[in-house]
């Protein structure tokens, strides 16, 4: 059997992946020094399953590099290793490469092989404690795991030697499942074998007890099989016998002859011929004499021929004859067809007194047909045959009733092995021995077949069992309604009661709708711990490197996040927490002076709140300090020297493109990536960004996400005759608008006065260039929305509906537009653009605003180019 | 046809066995550790079970030991996965009353003839 072990790689991976995972964050659980040894077992486990895996899975270059880690673990775990802080620095790092070849193996990438190689040295040399080169004993050690599976036994020269194998199962071997006929019957399937039992330590059946074992076998057998081959057939019950396994000069056959000799007879192979071809042409009268005297002289044979007819038997005894005389040169077949024959002939019931009544008919009648030339010699040689025929035919049942015996002991029905020995001696010599083959270099190509192109364990899911049966529910009670709503589709009219019913069954279906939607959002939640888990690692890393103290704490790891924007969250996330600690956690040194702990804290939480997730990255570290801010924000550029911000303007500029507190641009952060990617990456999300702190105390960075990307509770708002969507969630709340609260702010435009706020107005028509209702704006609505802490007054004609719509996304449909995160389609089947209410007000600072009440403010074309090329501007700021 | 339950932590693992023996028309029966398997085995008498030794929860040694107390499973073959650096392993699997083991790595070709053979 092929089996295609590529099937199983998809499965693999993820385990692998899992497993470094786990691997990852028990390392840094370890104590240096008081090492818990469950965590050092857990560690190991994960090691020894990627090892296991990836050699029977055919990827033998992460076998053989898993093998040193695993050698290491398991000394640490034995206690013959100490778990240093450099040993796990290195296992760490291992983990890293492993993680890389795995990856580079699925997905079909170039790997750095230099590196692999530095760290195998690294483990090397920590395994072997030599500090530089590699030892004798890491290059084998290195290469175990290829080299140990080439344990293929070497023939013995010597192939005409068989072997004695005396076989004595302690008495309590049964007791482990091993079966002394299963050995037996192995042995078989590699050779011809002769087994000889001896019972003489069988009880009497009062003193026997049925779970022990009394038997013990002798065993001949011939054919170049290797003692190693042999040995391995008794591998398992090593313990549990006693065996010996010695040269035998000798095959099976003539062991079995000598066995034959014992009682005289000899076989005149040429006279038997001679006198057999005298009479071969009557062979057929031969065979009927021989019935009508056998009958006729024992008549207590009849009934054995009870099944058959005298024709059917006088056929076969020809050709029995024929076969055996004719294979006398040829005694391996010869033994074979009378053991076979013998065993026939003892499920007929023949027994041993019948083999004298044939022999003497058969000699009587041969002497009819052979006349003169029946002399004694021939006599003799027939005679003896036939008693050496009987006596193998003989042989084959014995072996039988010790078959019976080895059953009786054994309390286990089971084949005859030597019966079966009888009839398929010679066949089979194929020994499908449990001896480490290596691994069939086809399945071991460093199986990359199933994965090609992009990551295959990235595109499928884990879904908890419940989530599934969830959904079946759901889908089950959508059909009865669909049956149910099915009904009013035959009617011919329909009556007032018939209505009620209709109404109800929608409603029902909207439900199901719901649910199913909900059902099916929540395939996709998965655990933010996802994501959260790569954290202990970074901060452990990041630590060490930067000489600061830091321990992380997270919560609600369990917080349900949708995997697509898990995925994407992910880098931001890292960015922050390195932020935090690079800029705020200040070094031990500093945290003492101020009376700190010299441990920093850096927090990582994570909750549901409303339709949103919202992350927390909160740090005791120093806190933003404004001054600096400003200052770097002026000789920037970025806000002009007489500015005054309020101190969330501040904050904000962090978000700036081009912005860098540290004096000096650290290893850590500052790679040229800034917050302001940070900030667009999460907009790209539909979520938001913020930062609060307080100096001198620490701060506290807020992300907040949709749950999903794929739908939206939408409000929709008429602009002329276009329909938009707003999110929902960034609503505060709709006014109509009273004259005398707006007002024209230099450098911001109108703003409108809400209680105690100005809020900057944005008028819609204006910023995409469309044909308004009204352009005076007492005569429309505002929508008041807000995002990263900031409110915009949106000017439009009119609201309509609130509802659920499902994202198309306008990027991988169209191209990406400033201002709008996606589109949708409506019930009517009309297409409405979603607002991206951040960008939206970035965009409307950049368009000039138009103060008239009264004026009409038709866009023209050149108002409307110029816009374009904002929108473009805005564009390309984005990209780079 | 004889039912054999595999017990292995990784999936891929139990994957690749369970689908090698039940394309040789075994019945085959999934579990994740020992005390699984034990649940399992407690439940449903199995004609052999194959198991690795190093899982969570519940180690294949301790399971092995478990399940030869049990009078079900007193003459049933129990067979471990080991590695080929395991040999401790299996004396001690033996002493728990293991009857023989498979070495890891091994082909769906080894594993079937083993089983074959031992379930005759």
């Amino acid at each position: 059997m092929s089996i295609d072990m590529t099937q199983f790689l998809v499965t693999f991976y993820e385990e692998s992946f899992e497993g470094l995972e786990i691997m990852e964050s028990e390392l840094l659980n370890l104590d240096i020094g008081a090492a818990d040894a469950e965590t050092i077992n857990t560690i190991f486990r994960a090691a020894h399953s990627i090892k296991g895996g990836s050699g029977t899975f055919g990827l033998n270059a992460v076998a053989s590099y898993t093998h040193v880690m695993e050698t290491l673990l398991d000394e640490m775990r034995n206690g013959k290793r100490e778990v240093t802080q450099q040993a796990v620095a290195i296992l760490l790092s291992s983990v890293d490469v492993l993680r890389d070849m795995l990856k580079s193996l699925r997905d079909d990438l170039p790997l750095d092989h230099d590196a692999v190689a530095a760290s195998q040295q690294e483990l090397d040399e920590l395994l072997t404690g030599v500090e530089h080169g590699e030892s004798p004993s890491s290059d084998s050690d290195l290469h175990h795991a290829e080299i140990e599976p080439e344990l293929e036994p070497e023939l013995e020269p010597e192939s005409q030697m068989g072997w004695r194998i005396c076989f004595t199962p302690h008495r309590d071997m049964l007791k482990t499942g091993n079966d002394p006929v299963r050995m037996i019957r192995e042995l078989e399937s590699m050779a011809d074998i002769q087994v000889n039992v001896d019972m003489a330590n069988l009880p009497s059946l009062d003193d026997l007890d049925a779970e022990e074992s009394y038997l013990s076998w002798e065993i001949f057998m011939t054919d170049c099989i290797s003692e190693i081959e042999v040995r391995e057939v008794f591998a398992w019950v090593e313990d549990e016998c006693d065996l010996s396994i010695e040269p035998y000069a000798g095959t099976v056959m003539e062991q079995s002859l000598d066995i034959s000799v014992k009682s005289e007879p000899e076989l005149n192979v040429e006279l038997l011929e001679k006198s057999f071809n005298l009479v071969a042409p009557e062979g057929e009268k031969i065979v009927a004499q021989f019935y009508e005297q056998l009958f006729e002289r024992f008549p207590q044979v009849k009934p054995l021929f009870a099944n058959t007819t005298t024709e059917k038997q006088q056929v076969k005894l020809l050709a029995a004859l024929k076969l055996v005389i004719g294979n006398l040169r040829n005694p391996e077949t010869l033994i074979k067809t009378l053991t076979e024959l013998g065993v026939r002939h003892q499920a007929y019931g023949i027994e041993a007194a019948h083999y004298e009544a044939v022999a003497e008919t058969l000699l009587s009648v041969l002497q009819e047909f052979a006349g003169d030339a029946w002399t004694d010699d021939v006599k003799t040689a027939w005679s003896d045959a036939l008693t050496i025929i009987a006596t193998v035919m003989l042989d084959a049942y014995q072996a039988d009733d010790e078959v019976i015996a080895v059953q009786q002991t054994a309390v286990q029905p089971a084949v005859s092995p030597v019966q079966k020995t009888a009839s398929t001696l010679v066949e089979e010599k194929t020994a499908p021995a449990l001896t480490t083959k290596p691994i069939d270099k086809k399945a071991a190509g460093e199986g990359r077949k199933p994965s090609t192109g992009s990551g295959t364990g990235e595109t499928s899911i884990r879904v908890s069992i419940d989530k599934v049966d969830e959904l079946i529910n759901t889908v089950g009670e959508l059909v009865i309604t669909q049956s149910m709503l099915g009904q009013f589709g035959e009617l011919e009219d329909l009556t007032n009661d018939h209505q009620d019913k209709l109404r109800d069954g929608l409603a029902q279906l909207e439900r199901n709708t719901r649910e199913l939607q909900e059902s099916v959002m929540r395939i996709r939640m998965l655990p933010i711990s996802f994501t959260f888990q790569r954290f202990p690692r970074l901060v452990h890393d990041l630590s060490n490197q930067l000489g600061k103290k830091v321990e992380l704490k997270m919560s609600g790891e369990q917080t349900e996040l949708d995997k697509t924007v898990m995925e994407k969250i992910g880098d931001p996330l890292v960015h922050l927490v390195r932020n935090s600690m690079d800029h705020g956690i200040e070094s031990p040194a500093q945290r003492i002076a101020a009376g700190k702990p010299e441990m920093g804290t850096v927090n990582l939480n994570a909750f549901h709140q409303g339709g949103n997730i919202v992350i927390e990255i909160n740090d005791d570290g120093g806190g933003l300090n404004a001054e600096k801010i400003l200052a770097k924000a002026k000789s920037n550029g970025l806000i002009g020297d007489d500015e005054t911000l309020t101190e969330e303007q501040i904050h904000d500029l962090l978000f700036q493109p081009g912005f860098s507190t540290a004096d000096q641009v650290s290893d850590v952060s500052g790679r040229g990536v800034g917050m302001d990617v940070v900030r667009r990456n999460i907009r790209s999300l539909g979520g938001s960004v913020e930062v609060k702190s307080t100096e001198g105390v620490g701060s506290t960075f807020t992300i907040r996400l949709p749950l999903t990307l794929a739908i939206l509770e939408g409000q929709l708002i008429r602009v002329g005759r276009e329909t938009y969507v707003v999110p929902l969630v960034s609503i505060i709340e709709s006014v109509q608008i009273h004259k005398e609260k707006v007002n024209v702010i230099s450098g911001r435009g109108e703003v409108y006065k809400l209680r105690d706020d100005y809020i900057p107005i944005v008028r819609l028509y204006h910023v995409f260039g469309l044909k308004a209702e009204s352009t005076t704006l007492d005569k429309g609505l505002l929508v008041i929305v807000e995002t990263e802490g900031k409110k915009v007054a949106m000017f439009v004609d009119d609201l309509l509906g609130q509802q659920q719509v499902v994202i198309k996304s306008l990027e991988t449909n169209f191209r990406k537009i400033d201002g709008l995160s996606g589109a949708t389609i409506l019930g009517d089947g009309t297409v409405a653009l979603i607002l991206d209410v951040a960008g939206l007000f970035d965009l409307s600072k950049k368009i000039t605003t138009h103060t008239d009440f009264d004026k009409s403010d038709e866009p023209r074309d050149s108002e409307i180019d110029c816009d374009e090329n904002k929108l473009k501007d805005s564009d390309d700021e984005a990209v780079a | 046809m004889a039912t054999i339950l595999a017990v292995d932590d990784s999936a891929s693992m139990r994957q690749m066995v369970s689908f090698t023996l039940k394309g040789a028309g075994y019945e085959v029966v999934e579990a994740s550790d020992g005390k699984d398997a034990l649940d399992k085995a407690k439940g449903q008498k199995f004609d052999l079970v194959i198991s690795d030794v190093n899982m969570p929860i519940m180690d294949g040694i301790t399971l092995i030991k478990e399940l030869r107390a049990l009078t079900e499973y007193k003459f049933i073959p129990l067979l471990m996965l080991t590695t080929e650096s395991g040999d401790d392993k299996k004396v001690q699997g033996k002493t728990a009353g293991a009857t023989g083991w498979i070495v890891k790595p091994f082909n769906p070709d080894q594993l079937l003839a083993t089983i074959n053979k031992v379930l005759g």
